[in-house]
């Protein structure tokens, strides 16, 4: 598997390199641009805040009136399991990120990723050392074979690739970036959990995240916020759906979400009108495995999960896709 | 403003006079980095334009910034805002072997990407100087192995080989990390996904 060294790097923070100083810029001119772009950013900001809230409520307004509220889609964990995929000399199960079996989504991952791995062991498909990368090298599409096969899977189930995303290191920045707040739980602290995630042209979102629950807990989590028509390649999470216990949390707001706890990782996910959300809980009831990371995350129990679900308002994640 | 932590203080309450006094402070350290990543193919304004996003993210996110890491953060995003603009262009940065291929036994398995950045973060820190200062000029802040010789005083094919040996042990790291430990967390060939 090819990756880039100066790409792993992004979320270092270094202030030990004394560099030479160079007076390329004046520090004039950045001052003053960016006094401008600060009068500029405030401004929209407030616009978007508001245009935003305009369509939560005009959306609201529709359900109330046509009375057909959110749709209400039940599931359980048996309509997410991904393949047996083989770890070492072991098996394992997994779950699907990207939604529903069935679902266009589920099964263009399906096929794209058995694909990926024939070629891959056929030594096909390779990144050539001096490669620019395009739109489809963020689905590992290097060859020409590769990106035709890529476009017929997508045209087959009519999904669309990203076009552009941008990187996001805090939740305030997501926040700042979208132009929306409140979307997740508070920030809590994250330890040495790197915080961050990228958010793409059509809405979708992927964000590591921090969060304090009510009672002081902090958990350490991945969301997934993908927006349905279009293919984001997150291949699956190594899962056993047998080993949870999984309930249906109904809250106020008519969404129905699947919750599950384990030993040592808990899940929600939540399939939205436009979008479908998984989120890996890094806490279970004991976190007593010495081989997983859980990056220090205390154990959890069904209220925590619970609590950590009534941090997000869907509401406002469903008016994300674009 | 008499001293950082007192201008971050005034910055978190939105003080701009105190962005103001950061950019008097940080705006040739914040240029220099953003010039070596994109200063060979774009201008002198171009660099000022990052550079005062790079401000501008700071003023946002404030709150989050650590009075003793101030210095670090404004180089991160400068870095990171450097190479975005690069893609915007399309343009690759010009880096040594940048490309690393890890463990190529079964089916393709990769550390979720930011649960990867921890173990790179320690492997870049746990080696010597001056290795650790080469492979940070080099493969973060992008500066070309020539510059690196002539800032650090060395000849260019040592520069090459201590590069050359940091990548060596990054590579054997994370082909350990990702196949050894059995961690819950590796998401099955998920590398794209954060």
């Amino acid at each position: 598997m090819e990756t880039k060294i100066s790409d792993m790097m992004d979320s270092i923070q270094d202030d030990t390199v004394q560099f030479q100083i160079k007076n390329i810029a004046s520090s004039e001119i950045i001052k003053e641009a960016t006094m401008k772009k600060l009068q500029v950013n405030t401004n929209p900001h407030k616009r978007t805040r508001k245009v935003s809230t305009i369509l939560i409520a005009a959306t609201l307004a529709t359900i109330l009136l046509t009375g057909t509220a959110f749709a209400i889609h039940y599931f359980n964990l048996k309509d997410l399991k991904g393949p047996t995929v083989q770890i070492g000399s072991e098996q394992a199960k997994t779950l699907s990120l990207n939604g529903l079996k069935g679902s266009p989504e589920y099964e263009a991952a399906q096929e794209w990723e058995n694909q990926v791995d024939a070629w891959h062991a056929e030594g096909k498909n390779r990144a050539a050392s001096d490669l620019v990368p395009d739109a489809y090298s963020q689905y590992n599409a290097f060859s020409q074979e590769a990106k035709d096969t890529l476009d017929d899977i997508l045209n087959k189930y009519n999904l669309k690739m990203h076009k552009t995303s941008s990187d996001v290191r805090s939740l305030d920045e997501l926040y700042s970036a979208l132009g929306i707040s409140g979307l997740m739980p508070a920030a809590g602290d994250n330890g040495d959990y790197p915080v961050g995630g990228t958010l793409y042209d059509d809405g979708t979102l992927t964000f590591n995240g921090a969060a304090a629950l009510p009672d002081g807990t902090d958990v350490r989590y991945q969301f997934d916020c993908f927006t349905k028509g279009t293919f984001t390649r997150v291949g699956y999470l190594l899962a056993d759906a047998d080993d949870f216990e999984e309930w249906t949390y109904p809250k106020s707001t008519g969404y129905n979400i699947l919750l599950a706890i384990s030993a040592n990782k808990s899940i929600m996910a939540v399939n939205l009108d436009n979008s479908f959300v998984f989120v890996n809980i890094l806490s279970g009831t004991e976190n007593n495995d010495s081989s997983k990371t859980s990056y220090g995350a205390q154990p959890i129990d069904k209220g925590d999960l619970e609590a950590f679900a009534d941090g997000f308002d869907f509401a406002k994640l469903s008016t994300l896709a674009k | 403003m008499v001293d950082e932590g007192s201008a971050l203080r005034a910055l978190k309450q939105k003080d701009d006079t105190a962005l103001a006094w950061f950019i008097d402070r940080y705006a040739a350290y914040v240029s220099t980095i953003v010039y070596n990543i994109i200063g060979r193919i774009m201008t002198a304004s171009d660099v000022e334009e990052v550079a005062s996003d790079v401000f501008l993210v700071f003023w946002s996110n404030a709150d989050k910034v650590k009075p003793d890491k101030i210095k670090a953060y404004l180089g991160g995003i400068a870095r990171n805002k450097a190479k975005a603009k690069t893609r915007e262009l399309g343009q690759d940065i010009p880096l040594e072997d940048d490309i690393i291929i890890l463990s190529d036994v079964g089916p393709e398995h990769t550390f979720e990407k930011h649960e990867q950045a921890v173990m790179i973060k320690r492997t870049v820190l746990s080696l010597q100087y001056p290795d650790r200062e080469i492979f940070l000029r080099h493969y973060y802040y992008c500066q070309p192995v020539a510059q690196i010789a002539e800032e650090m005083d060395m000849n260019i094919s040592t520069v090459k080989t201590k590069l050359w040996r940091g990548r060596d042990t990054l590579k054997e790291i994370l082909n350990e990390g990702g196949y050894e430990n059995g961690n819950e967390n590796l998401r099955y060939d998920g590398q794209y996904s954060r």
